[in-house]
């Protein structure tokens, strides 16, 4: 919605908005939880309302918007087929393109949970939409699996929608989440938190009676004699989201191994000129107000593309990594003449306390930051003044 | 009465212990003045966002999603959501509307989060 | 007999006081019962005194010491079932409707019967037959001489006419299998010479570069065969949807299908059939064709006629998500025998498969468990199928889903089909693990015989149904349409054009023609079955509440009422807030 609005703002003719949802907002309408918008309102609003705030500016323009729309194909030369019951098969020819797929969640399957495969295993962004959508009520007792801020933020909703949580618990040694999720969603509720922790069975044949769970030694394999049964009705999988990228995939696009999504540049361009990326199917962001920024720098970047202004031959410096950072986007800045601003989003694989992230190229210092502390759940925003030639550095170093 | 509480201020998640030694307040363990008032604030009078559902009638959805438009105190949050709990809307909902004002005497309303529509009489079955 | 068995055991188990028991109908057939070390020991007994001379097959009630292995009881289903009375009159009731249940049904729906068809499931396949890696074998791996040999060689080659009369999707890939250097080549060898052996359809040996020919693709992968052995014979199927196409055809053609129905006792007056009793009420009955998987033992004891053991056996199977497509056009991979691979020799385990929506399948396992409704995956048993994985570019992180199923496995590890000669009108289509899937056609065909043959000895005839129509419409495939089929068909009916599963692209439409069919799917499960909707990447993350959304307005059940997989397995319990409202209408 950001990017289509801002497209919009500087004067593109035709924008269209494809959305397979029967309603615009992805998936914010189903986190009735505040915090949103905190840096783009300077207030902590829930994310069904930060969406309609996007959703009333969409109203007041003439921006095309196609709702229980799925696209099919981005097929060659920029065309897109998408398809939805009133139109049929919709032949899209685009000038550019900005994908904006969000993410799904990993399975069961995926981090091969053994066991039985009983009615009662889900993830957790399925039980915030029976609960906060539906309005139903999948379990009675749940043990969560998990502790990034979809688990805690779940486990604060069940418990308050009267389901008994029995537990999170989390495979690393450090929780997932933020401090602040941690404290407001289990402290606050007296739900347990097992770090250093897996679930390795599902029990129940037809419906789940409970799962085991194990300690796990520094290898990340449960120690044999610390199983545990716990009797439950309801296993939420908050084991991480995974970009949706199927779409840009098959369309040749080049992915990052380590943020799942496109590689981009600052304009947030693929490597496919003249489609860019923006939001949660570029990177997992903590913050809805940088996933907006993404689609405005993207809309900016569709922008300068349509009017030529990005040149055929495309050189890229590269934006490199440290090993104590996790990833960094965007992974690659484009050649020119002067300066430019531009944002870097990373994480930080392990807790560290008292570090200085530098951020430098062959000739330059660009960045020079110190933290108290840097936690992995926490994304590191950097703006920095980028000018000069060669690749970029991003690392982080012990002391100040 | 003594309680330590994790500070949510920064990364640093800093345990501060917060005594009380008759009328004032022995704090430690804070690494900065911010947390030091967090922790203040949380043993003195904790307060937290109301977020729940309430039943649509009417809607093209069942629930409404509701927002306290302040914090309440947190002693007050399970009758707060009872009454949540009880309270039902009809569609049409426009986000910013009260659902439930002063709830429980705290002096903080609840409002709804967005906008709900009417279910259209053409797809009634 | 008995003393060559009694001499055997006391010859390999002396320590163990074991008794043996012949047949009573002369069909040496042995009983055993005493106490074992381990279940292991159980099946190894069991096995080898199945494979003496002369024995046709075991009753094992060998039982292990300090182990309580699980039973069905099946005396509440007795209780609910009387009370009930009468539920219905058939001419043949067939029990269990997983492939074999399912390919009977159909076969039988020729004739002028009044069929009823039951499963204890919510939906056909529940067992096996969803569980298995959807093989029509070629016959160059199941051993010459046995039932299961000659059904699948015939078997194998009804599928092409099945396929075309019934509309699943049936890809008869070829096996080739290969050899690098001079090790196996006696295996392959052997292989070829069981293949021929068994007459399965012009197996043969070729040499490297033949092989190259018939899969080009080698190359790529710089494989240099010297000699393969090449099973044309070899096709793939969907079981689970061959089940469904079959139950279809023949509830058009008059079965009655009835789900959540569970067989507690067979009634016989005089040595003749006369009922079955379910947890539903009883059926009255001429014939009862037993299909009923790993219970199969257990009803044809209600019969009056223990005559095999299912021991079962458990194989567990990973799928790969299709980003990673299969390396080849055929099934091919390098030869290795069994004993190298550390499985039952007496099993079929398997190697890197495919199903026909290109979804690479690793596995199966085969492990004897003493739990007839065991299957549950393992970290072991996953391990163990990986290493049978020969894709460089696979691994556990292209899992999408694990799941185990069990092999209903007796001990002369063969089918036991056949009319009981305690209970007649009692026919036996039990003990079919692989090569089951691709005989079944002719296990159908020879338990159809079996019946009609018997109808026209008592001197009653049973004619062919002038109605009969061995068609079923192609279902809609909305994703291997063309463009211009799309939008043709969104034009004729919308639901088409709103698409339900996004991984797999399945659409609205297509879930409605699976709601609205001959056997009614209720249960999220049924609708995966039918129309892969949940079977992609996010395993029902985006689909399963619109799955579920659409099968309460069309079944008109309230929300709560829908399960993932019969009776007990519902997927919300309760509404969040009509509690609440009760609770507060109750203090005004």
């Amino acid at each position: 919605m950001a990017a289509a609005l801002e497209a919009k703002k500087q004067g593109i003719q035709r924008v269209v908005l494809l959305e397979r949802d029967f309603e615009l907002g992805g998936i914010l309408p189903q986190c009735i939880h505040d915090g949103f918008g905190l840096l783009s309102y300077g207030e902590s609003m829930t994310g069904s309302g930060y969406a309609q705030k996007y959703i009333d500016e969409i109203k007041k323009t003439d921006i095309e918007v196609f709702l229980e729309t799925m696209v099919l194909e981005i097929a060659d030369d920029k065309k897109i087929y998408a398809c939805n019951s009133t139109n049929g098969i919709i032949e899209i020819q685009c000038g550019a393109m900005i994908l904006a797929m969000g993410c799904r969640e990993r399975t069961a399957g995926q981090i091969l949970l053994h066991g039985y495969r009983p009615q009662g295993i889900m993830t957790a962004g399925s039980v915030q939409r029976y609960i906060n959508i539906e309005g139903y009520l999948p379990g009675k007792k749940a043990v969560i699996l998990g502790s990034g801020d979809i688990g805690l933020i779940m486990a604060r909703r069940m418990a308050l929608e009267g389901i008994e949580v029995k537990g999170v618990y989390e495979v690393m040694p450090y929780p997932g989440g933020l401090t602040r999720n941690i404290v407001q969603c289990l402290q606050d509720y007296d739900i347990p938190l097992h770090l250093s922790h897996t679930v390795t069975r599902v029990h129940g044949k037809h419906s789940m009676e409970g799962v085991t769970v194990a300690e796990l030694d520094g290898s990340g394999n449960p120690v044999g004699g610390t199983e545990k049964f716990i009797q439950c009705d309801l296993l939420v999988l908050a084991v991480g989201l995974i970009p949706e990228n199927e779409l840009s995939a098959n369309a040749g696009i080049e992915l990052d191994q380590k943020t799942k999504g496109p590689v981009l540049d600052e304009d947030y361009m693929t490597s496919i000129p003249g489609i860019f990326v923006a939001g949660n199917v570029s990177v997992v962001f903590d913050l809805v107000d940088y996933v907006s920024e993404s689609g405005r720098i993207a809309a900016n970047g569709a922008v300068k593309y349509l009017r030529g202004e990005i040149p055929g031959d495309l050189k890229y410096r590269n934006v490199n990594c440290g090993n104590d950072i996790g990833f960094v986007v965007p992974q690659r800045i484009k050649y020119c003449e002067g300066e430019k601003n531009v944002t870097f989003f990373m994480r930080v694989r392990e807790p560290r306390k008292k570090v200085t992230l530098i951020c430098d190229d062959p000739e330059h210092e660009i960045l020079n930051k110190h933290y108290q502390a840097v936690v992995p759940p926490e994304m590191l925003a950097c703006k920095a003044r980028i000018s000069g030639m060669g690749d970029i550095t991003l690392r982080v170093e012990e002391g100040s | 009465m003594k309680n330590t509480y994790t500070c949510i201020v920064c990364p640093m998640s800093c345990q501060i212990t917060v005594e009380e030694e008759g009328e004032d307040l022995a704090v430690s363990g804070y690494t900065c003045k911010r947390g030091r008032k967090y922790a203040v604030n949380e043993h003195r009078s904790p307060k937290r966002m109301v977020t729940s559902t309430v039943r649509v009638e009417n809607g093209i959805l069942r629930r409404l999603p509701v927002v306290s438009n302040a914090e309440i105190p947190k002693s007050k949050m399970t009758e707060c959501l009872k009454a949540v709990y009880a309270a039902a809307v009809s569609a049409p909902v426009k986000c910013g509307d009260i659902v439930i004002s002063n709830i429980c005497d705290t002096g903080v309303d609840i409002i709804a989060s967005r906008d709900i529509d009417l279910f259209p009489e053409s797809k009634k079955q | 007999m008995i003393k060559i068995v009694n001499t055997f055991l006391s010859d390999h188990y002396p320590d163990l006081k074991i008794t043996a028991k012949m047949d009573a109908f002369n069909r040496n057939i042995v009983t055993l019962s005493g106490e074992c070390k381990s279940w292991q020991q159980v099946v190894d007994i069991g096995h080898s005194v199945a494979k003496i001379d002369g024995i046709k097959n075991v009753v094992n009630d060998l039982i292990v010491e300090g182990m309580e292995i699980p039973h069905k009881d099946y005396s509440p289903y007795v209780l609910q079932g009387e009370k009930l009375g009468v539920m219905d009159e058939a001419d043949v009731v067939i029990i269990g409707l997983g492939i074999t249940g399912c390919a009977i049904a159909r076969t039988l729906s020729k004739y002028d019967l009044k069929i009823v068809a039951i499963d204890m499931g919510e939906d056909v396949a529940t067992g096996a037959s969803k569980a298995n890696n959807g093989g029509i074998h070629h016959a160059g791996g199941v051993k010459p001489g046995t039932l299961k040999a000659k059904l699948s060689v015939r078997g194998n080659r009804m599928y092409d006419d099945w396929a075309k009369e019934l509309n699943f999707e049936f890809n008869r890939c070829g096996d080739l299998l290969f050899i690098e250097n001079e090790e196996y080549k006696d295996g392959l060898y052997e292989e070829y010479k069981v293949a021929l052996e068994n007459g399965d359809y012009q197996p043969e040996l070729v040499s490297g570069d033949r092989a190259l020919e018939i899969e080009p693709k080698l190359a790529e992968y710089g494989i240099k065969p010297k000699l393969a052995l090449w099973l044309p014979s070899q096709g793939r199927v969907h079981t689970y949807e061959v089940a469904v196409a079959l139950i279809e055809n023949a509830a058009s053609n008059g079965v009655k299908v009835v789900f959540d129905c569970t067989v507690c006792q067979i009634y016989t007056e005089n040595g003749d059939v006369t009922g079955v009793l379910t947890n539903k009420g009883l059926i009255k009955t001429k014939y009862i064709i037993n299909a009923a998987g790993v219970y199969a033992d257990e009803i044809s004891e209600m019969a009056g006629d223990r005559c095999f053991t299912i021991h079962p056996r458990k194989g567990t199977i990973a799928i790969m998500d299709k980003n990673k497509p299969p390396m080849y056009e055929h099934l091919t991979g390098h030869f290795m025998p069994a004993e190298v691979q550390k499985r039952n020799s007496e099993s079929k385990g398997g190697g890197m498969e495919f199903t026909p929506s290109r979804n690479i399948l690793i596995g199966p396992s085969a492990t004897e468990v003493p739990d007839k409704e065991d299957v549950e995956t393992t970290s072991e048993e996953l391990d163990f199928v990986m290493r049978i994985n020969e894709n460089s570019k696979v691994s556990k992180a292209d899992i999408i889903r694990i799941f185990a199923g069990a092999r209903p496995a007796d001990y002369s590890e063969d089918f036991v089909i056949g009319m009981s000669p305690v209970a007649h009108g009692f026919i036996n289509a039990g003990a079919i693990q692989s090569p089951g899937v691709g005989a079944s056609p002719a296990v159908a065909e020879m338990v159809g015989n079996i019946l009609l043959e018997d109808a026209e000895n008592k001197g009653f005839k049973i004619n062919k149904d002038e109605n009969y129509n061995p068609l079923r419409a192609k279902k809609v495939k909305f994703a291997n349409l063309s463009r211009e089929e799309q939008d043709q068909l969104i034009a004729e009916r919308p639901e088409y054009g709103h698409i339900i599963c996004r991984c797999e692209t399945i659409t609205e439409g297509e879930i409605l023609d699976a709601i609205h069919s001959p056997v009614v799917p209720t249960s999220i499960d049924a609708i995966k079955r039918r129309t892969r909707a949940g079977m992609g990447r996010c395993q029902g993350g985006f689909c399963q509440p619109r799955v579920l959304e659409i099968l309460a307005r069309e079944l008109g059940l309230d929300w709560i009422a829908v399960n993932l997989h019969g009776n007990g397995s519902n997927i919300l319990k309760t509404d969040n807030r009509q509690q609440q409202q009760n609770e507060a209408g109750d203090q005004v």
